[in-house]
């Protein structure tokens, strides 16, 4: 077995992830990068996690995955986001150092043996049913039994600043545009945009005159692996834009790229640029923006929430109207990227394209933004890649157990018409989807996707023997009332003479949490099940003359759905719609 | 099935004499159908046409004929109208069952109509309320839809607020803000419910003496029914409404079974008036249960144990000397007096009153149920999945019957 070999086409996120889990299957992985120097780099802000996306770096790290370890490696600062808010929406994010987290991710692909080989991917060899390897610029050819390709913004990459266009993947970099002319043959391919903000000199800065951003002190760590929690080093801060930094956009919007229309590709509505946030909410004024330095080794500063394709005078000018900024040096300008995707409907819930038997795609190419999107479906990819070339089934994740889930079915079914950004509120059940509990939760699609080592499964087994314990203290001691209370915490809980002294914090904190919601996660799966009495029924043949919406016809007809579930999975499937159906369907019952 | 091959026929006016009647048929085929049993010539009821016709048996009879797609129900349509003979009528009927219709169910032209896009979710339920209330519902759908909407602007801001919290220099306010607002508006929905609810009709039945006019002096807290301790002081029904929680019932106070006489017609006369929505109290000091004159009757008959202060038996106990069961009783009959609206519009405060204590510290939950509260509200408003509410609309229409 250990001689099937999975190719994986790009090493930012997605790639290693992919390549990581294939190893961990039981394959080899070969990632093919043009630039292996810049595998696994962060291109735009230097943090990992936030809200909904903290909570995919814990399924990453449940699936064995490398992001939450080198991100706990990597940690400046760490904040638990929303963390008055209850535990339900709680989103844990680091400061990442952006030259200690590829570091620690590239020694991970190294000790893994996965190989690295420096080229341009131009095609793929094979057919469309089994492809045979990656066919590189300079005419070597990377043979493989199944393929994952995690381009990223690369795939016929633009970028714009101001007037200037010019091809590339992100600043600095190449675009692959021979295998976006060969990809576009075999599949429907559409545009998308993002974009980045300047990085500037930090010492140019007036930091005294900024609001201070105070980390979180309490123990956290991603990874289960990780033996100490995350540090706090570094000091962020954050500053506000005002009416003059808003009026230096508008009165050079005919400059924009994004204005001129120049860029044809969406863009996502909740990561806009600055010239979108000023155009769309011309009320509003102060925009924060976040002063992350960029790692301890460098001189150089992120600021977040200024992404702008603005030219670079007006840059300048838009940045110098901060206080505190009256001086700032620009290192790099902000710049926007438009780049290729699958259109909907060109990969399915196990990222295998359609129609092919071995081709698999993470990340961007499949319409997301984000690194811990990213990486959470090239795990995924990977795993399904290197199953698929050991001849095993694919395996698919669950919408109710998992943040990964919701993105998938999201991605396949819904379809997408902007970049992806996962948010909580796409889960239905996001009172049981939490960081907390992501462990326990994705242990069935750990032991499903065999993407476990020995260490990293006796670690899990070590930790849900404690949680189980917890559970068990609880119920023992009658303490269940007491997480039901708001003004309760763990620690109280541990406090109490409940024998609960010895575990650890986190499985206690799980057990509580699991208490504190469990009536309300109930209560929504029994409303799903009731929803999914009618959901099972089979399509009703008849529901071309129904009266159903046009694009609901069409949608169905494209994709024949099984049941009525099914059908309220796919895009253009209107509420009304699936009222007639399941009314038709309820109708078919009885007749027969 | 594919519906439109299978023909429905329906009379679509009241029976008994009337000047003119109209027997409608849908779905493909009815054309030819009709033309068939008049001896037209095939086509001659295609596109929009009129059709002067003796049908054998029937007599003289006007038909009007629509094509698919431009009729009420959507499909092929046929109406014939005929002298309103009722033995005419019942001919006519026949010899379409005959010819191959078959009879419609309650509601179906309508239900075809809907399904085909000819009439929407919103007019069938707003056209249920009204067959059932006699009200206009306009003001309910309008009500339930300024509540949808506000829901959802509220859970917006909730997600927001928790999705942004970087961005967000508000915090939680305005979404406590916007929870307010759909808080008022579910308690305006709950208000037009309670007003557009029909009148109720209770009556009070039992042996004589059994000490209903008291009871009915009772509900309405005043002397409304002469009360006499002698058997037989009722003898024509006492009408009196009365509004318990804002809903309305009219109490009827009828002549005791028993009776003699005039007694016994004047209670004839009640019984046959009750239907099946109504409620029947049947009263008995001794537990004695209801004749079957009465049992089948009414919707729902309560079991009272009237003077209770005179004996130990257990159940549903009143007494108009110690008060006992008076708010029993009232809760009983408030219970079944709610619609399927007052119960959803109701429900949805709740959630929302329930969501809003939660905004500031565990806003998932109070997501949570502004989620559940989003969903009864578009059930309400019928805009979306709810196939329940649509088909509960769609079973009190009689629309073609």
């Amino acid at each position: 077995m250990g001689n099937s070999t999975v190719v994986v086409v790009g090493g930012g996120h997605a790639g290693v992830e992919a390549a990581l889990a294939a190893v961990r299957v039981g394959a080899s992985a070969v990632i093919v990068t043009a630039e292996p120097s810049a595998i696994a780099v962060m291109p735009c802000n230097p943090a990992i996690g936030g809200v909904a996306k903290g909570c995919l770096v814990r399924e990453i790290d449940a699936l064995g995955g490398v992001m939450g370890l080198a991100a706990d490696h990597a940690a400046l600062q760490f904040r638990m986001l929303n963390l008055s808010k209850g535990p339900a929406v709680w989103g844990p994010r680091v400061q990442a150092d952006s030259g200690g987290y590829p570091a620690f991710v590239r020694e991970s692909l190294t000790t893994a043996g996965v190989k690295v080989v420096k080229g341009m991917a131009r095609s793929l060899s094979g057919e469309r049913g089994r492809f045979t390897a990656v066919d590189l610029e300079d005419g070597r050819s990377v043979p493989g039994d199944a393929f994952v390709l995690a381009t990223g913004t690369y795939l016929g990459g633009v970028l714009f600043r101001g007037g200037e266009r010019w091809p590339g993947g992100r600043a600095g970099g190449l675009s692959s545009i021979s295998l976006e002319r060969f990809l576009s043959g075999l599949f429907h391919v559409e545009r998308f945009k993002t974009g980045t903000s300047p990085r500037v000199v930090t010492g140019t800065i007036r930091t005294g005159a900024l609001e201070i951003q105070t980390a979180h002190t309490f123990p956290f760590r991603f990874s289960l692996e990780s033996e100490e929690p995350v540090r706090n080093s570094m000091l962020c801060h954050l500053a506000r834009t005002n009416e003059r930094t808003s009026r230096a956009v508008l009165e050079n919007l005919d400059r924009s790229p994004l204005y001129e229309r120049r860029i044809e590709g969406k863009g996502p509505r909740y990561c806009p640029s600055f010239e979108t946030k000023v155009v769309k909410f011309p009320e509003r004024h102060e925009h924060p923006v976040h002063l992350e330095p960029l790692s301890p080794h460098s001189r150089l500063s992120y600021l977040n929430g200024l992404s702008t394709s603005m030219p670079q005078d007006v840059q300048y000018r838009m940045l110098r109207t901060i206080e505190g900024f009256e001086n700032a040096e620009i290192a790099l300008f902000g710049y926007a990227v438009e780049y290729s995707r699958l259109a909907w409907g060109e990969f399915d819930m196990s990222l295998r394209l359609t129609g092919t038997g071995n081709l698999f795609a993470a990340g961007q190419i499949l319409g997301t933004s984000g690194y811990e999107e990213a990486a959470a479906l090239g795990l995924l990819a990977g795993a399904n890649a290197a199953r698929t070339a050991m001849d095993r089934d694919c395996v698919v994740p669950d919408r109710e157990e998992s943040y990964l889930g919701v993105m998938v079915s999201d991605l396949v079914r819904k379809g997408i018409d902007e970049p992806y950004r996962l948010f909580s509120s796409r889960a239905e059940n996001r009172l049981h989807l939490r960081q907390d509990n992501a462990h326990a939760r994705l242990e069935k699609l750990a032991r499903d996707l065999g993407v476990l080592g020995g260490r990293r499964q006796s670690l899990l087994e070590a930790h849900l023997k404690q949680y189980e314990t917890a559970r068990e203290l609880i119920r023992a001691a009658g303490l269940e009332y007491l997480c039901r209370r708001p003004e309760t915490t763990p620690a109280d809980i541990m406090g109490k003479d409940s024998g609960m002294g010895g575990l650890s914090p986190e499985c206690v904190e799980t057990a509580f949490n699991d208490i504190k919601y469990e009536g309300y996660i109930s209560r929504h799966t029994r409303r799903r099940k009731a929803a999914l009495e009618h959901w099972s029924l089979p399509l009703p043949p008849g529901f071309r003359d129904a009266g159903i919406s046009i694009e609901a016809r069409q949608a169905i007809e494209a994709s024949r759905p099984g049941t009525v579930g099914e059908a309220a999975e796919l895009p253009g499937v209107r509420a009304s719609d699936l009222e007639v159906l399941t009314l038709l369907a309820l109708k078919n019952r009885c007749s027969t | 099935m594919n519906p439109s091959t299978d023909i429905i026929v329906a009379v679509a006016t009241p029976p008994g004499l009337s000047a003119l009647a109209v027997v409608r048929l849908s779905g493909r085929g009815s054309a030819a159908l009709v033309e068939g049993l008049c001896g037209a010539s095939p086509g001659r009821l295609s596109g929009m046409r009129r059709l002067l016709a003796m049908i054998p048996g029937v007599g003289d009879a006007v038909v009007l004929g629509w094509p698919e797609g431009k009729s009420y129900t959507g499909e092929e349509m046929v109406e014939l109208i005929c002298h309103g003979i009722p033995e005419r009528v019942s001919r006519l009927y026949r010899t379409l069952l005959d010819a191959g219709a078959r009879s419609a169910l309650p509601g179906e032209f309508t239900a075809r109509a809907w399904r085909n896009g000819r009439v929407s979710n919103r007019q069938i339920i707003e056209l249920a309320a009204e067959v059932e209330t006699g009200s206009p519902s306009g003001r309910l759908s309008e009500c339930a839809m300024r509540l949808h909407e506000r829901i959802s602007h509220a859970l917006e801001t909730l997600e927001g607020s928790i999705e942004f919290q970087e961005d967000s220099c508000t915090g939680s306010a305005p979404a406590a803000a916007a929870l307010q607002l759909a808080e008022e508006a579910a308690r305006s929905l709950v208000a037009t419910t309670h007003s557009l609810q029909r009148v109720m009709k209770v009556y009070l039945m039992g042996r004589v003496n059994a000490g209903k006019s008291t009871l009915m002096n009772l509900l309405c807290g005043g002397e409304v029914a002469l009360v006499d301790p002698s058997p037989g002081t009722t003898r024509d029904g006492a009408r009196r409404e009365i509004t318990l929680m804002g809903r309305r019932f009219l109490l009827v106070d009828t002549p005791g079974f028993g009776g003699e006489g005039i007694d016994g017609i004047a209670l004839d006369r009640v019984t046959r008036e009750i239907t099946r929505d109504d409620t029947v109290l049947w009263l008995s000091p001794e537990g004695e249960n209801p004749p079957e004159s009465v049992e089948g009757s009414a919707g729902r008959v309560v079991l009272v144990l009237s003077k209770s202060d005179t004996h130990r038996l257990e159940g549903l106990r009143v007494s108009s000397v110690n008060g006992e069961g008076g708010v029993t009783l009232r809760d009983n009959l408030l219970s079944t007096a709610s619609s399927p609206a007052e119960n959803s519009a109701s429900e949805i405060l709740t959630l929302l009153e329930h969501a809003a204590g939660f905004v500031e510290t565990e806003p998932g939950i109070a997501a949570a149920l502004l989620r559940e509260a989003e969903v009864k509200a578009v059930e309400m408003t019928g805009l979306r999945h709810d196939v329940c509410a649509v088909e509960r609309a769609l079973s009190v229409l009689c629309v073609g019957k």
